[in-house]
């Protein structure tokens, strides 16, 4: 009995979810036609993808996902994929798996399934976003030349899956930028780049003019208005990462208002971006403009 | 006698169901005007942009109507879904007093909403017309209170 068992074990193949067993299977590659259902219907559902639809008629059933479709027929033991028919005793998992389009490793007797499926990795301006299915198996590492995203899984990114320990994206990292804040959503990782402060020079731009931020500088914007400062409020989703330049900001704007008698006014405009310093002047007499200018000057001076 | 008394009654009971909203409008020079109106609506968030849309004589809105597609709660955030037609022609100062007024009125209303998030047809977009950020959430912290302060 304990030898017959050994020897299931043996020659046993593996199928797994990340690093999880999903199915241990004795007949190799070749699985029923229940089981394999069952296997798919599993994986999705971990992943959060949508459900396929399983169906039969009279002896053949099928499985339909992502347009592609895998059936069997249990009477003449032929399995269709994709409509080519061939005789088969069950069915070929690593034949299916390419059918449906589903990344794979194999590692001498074991299946790996990725157990994180990255849709997208974004970065706009100081957060970086990562839109994921599965479970989040992503770490992030920073040293003095850029933040990495490194797989913790099994991960599929652009055609590559990725074992533990690889790093799959590298960006970039100023010398006074680092990772503060990460928040964790449901399906979306975001990552949220803080810079240290220190303005020393006021440029002025008009509202139309294309915007290049520099470091250590505070980005005036100008149009004609009804005398007032327009200032970005700081983003829920920051979980306070923005709170210093926020305040930076609020309070140059403060000092302004009531030298020149402004409003300040509190709006997220997407021509200052957030984490930025940067604020928006309405003014009414545009003959001001070079008092302005002097007055925040001297401010940061 | 008793007759009397039931209507008393009726319209006593009807007063204590009502809800009192607090709805934020613009006056001439833009500065807000809070006006409280007793509404027995359940959907109170439809109710604020109906009102809102047509605000009191004397006094203007920038919130047009039939703008509001759908919103849902999601733990203590609000996620308001926009039409986009209704509001696509706004200029500069239009786009930031709708913010404004609907932001203002939903935190006024409702303490238990900490972010307010716009989608427009169904999706999250970058601006809300021309300028107004909505990528990301509108704390209360900052609707709690009209956001623009100071004289003119």
């Amino acid at each position: 009995m304990i030898f017959s068992l050994l020897l299931i074990n043996l020659f046993a193949t593996q199928v797994f979810y990340g690093d999880q067993p999903m199915l241990v299977s004795s007949g190799g590659w070749l699985l029923k036609w229940d089981k394999f259902v069952e296997l798919a219907k599993y994986y999705f559902e971990r992943m959060g993808f949508e459900q396929p639809t399983v169906g039969s008629v009279g002896n053949f059933s099928y499985i339909v996902w992502n347009g592609h479709t895998v059936g069997y027929d249990s009477g003449s033991k032929f399995v269709s994929l994709d409509g080519v028919s061939k005789r088969s005793e069950g069915i070929d998992l690593l034949e299916a798996l390419k059918i449906f389009g589903l990344p794979f490793v194999l590692e001498q007797d074991r299946l790996i399934l990725p157990n994180m499926w990255i849709y997208e990795i974004q970065k706009v301006q100081d957060v970086i976003d990562v839109s994921y299915g599965g479970e989040k198996r992503l770490s992030v590492v920073q040293d003095d030349k850029g933040i990495y995203l490194k797989s913790e899984g099994y991960v599929f990114y652009k055609d590559v899956v990725y074992r533990p320990g690889q790093i799959l994206v590298q960006f970039e990292r100023a010398s006074n930028e680092s990772i503060e804040q990460q928040i964790d959503l449901k399906g979306l990782m975001r990552l949220v780049i803080t810079k240290e402060l220190s303005v020393t020079r006021i440029r002025f731009l008009e509202l139309s003019d294309s915007i290049t931020l520099n470091q250590g500088e505070l980005t005036v914007l100008h149009a004609p208005g009804d005398n007032r400062v327009i200032i970005r409020p700081y983003v829920p989703e920051y979980d306070g990462a923005d709170w210093p330049i926020y305040a930076e900001v609020r309070k140059i704007a403060e000092k302004l208002c009531q030298r020149f008698s402004f409003k300040l006014e509190v709006c997220p405009l997407i021509v200052l971006p957030p984490q930025t310093m940067t604020m928006l002047i309405l003014v009414e007499d545009q003959k001001i403009l070079d008092e302005l200018k002097s007055f925040l000057e001297e401010l940061v001076r | 006698m008793k007759r009397l008394l039931l209507v008393v009654l009726i319209v006593l009971s009807m007063q204590l169901m009502a809800r009192q909203l607090v709805l934020f409008y613009l006056d001439d020079t833009l500065e807000p005007v809070s006006v409280r109106q007793n509404v027995d609506d359940a959907d109170l968030v439809k109710t604020i942009f109906d009102r809102l849309a047509s605000p009191p004589e004397g006094l203007k809105s920038f919130v047009p109507k039939d703008v509001l597609r759908a919103y849902f709660f999601v733990e203590s955030y609000l996620v308001i879904d926009l039409k986009r037609s209704p509001i696509s022609m706004f200029d500069f100062t239009q786009e930031r007093f709708f913010v404004h007024q609907v932001l203002r009125t939903i935190f006024e209303n409702f303490s238990g909403i900490d972010a307010v998030y716009f989608l427009l047809d169904g999706s999250r977009r970058d601006v809300l017309t021309k300028m107004v950020d909505v990528r990301f959430g509108f704390a209360r912290h900052f609707w709690s209170r009209w956001p623009v302060e100071g004289e003119k």
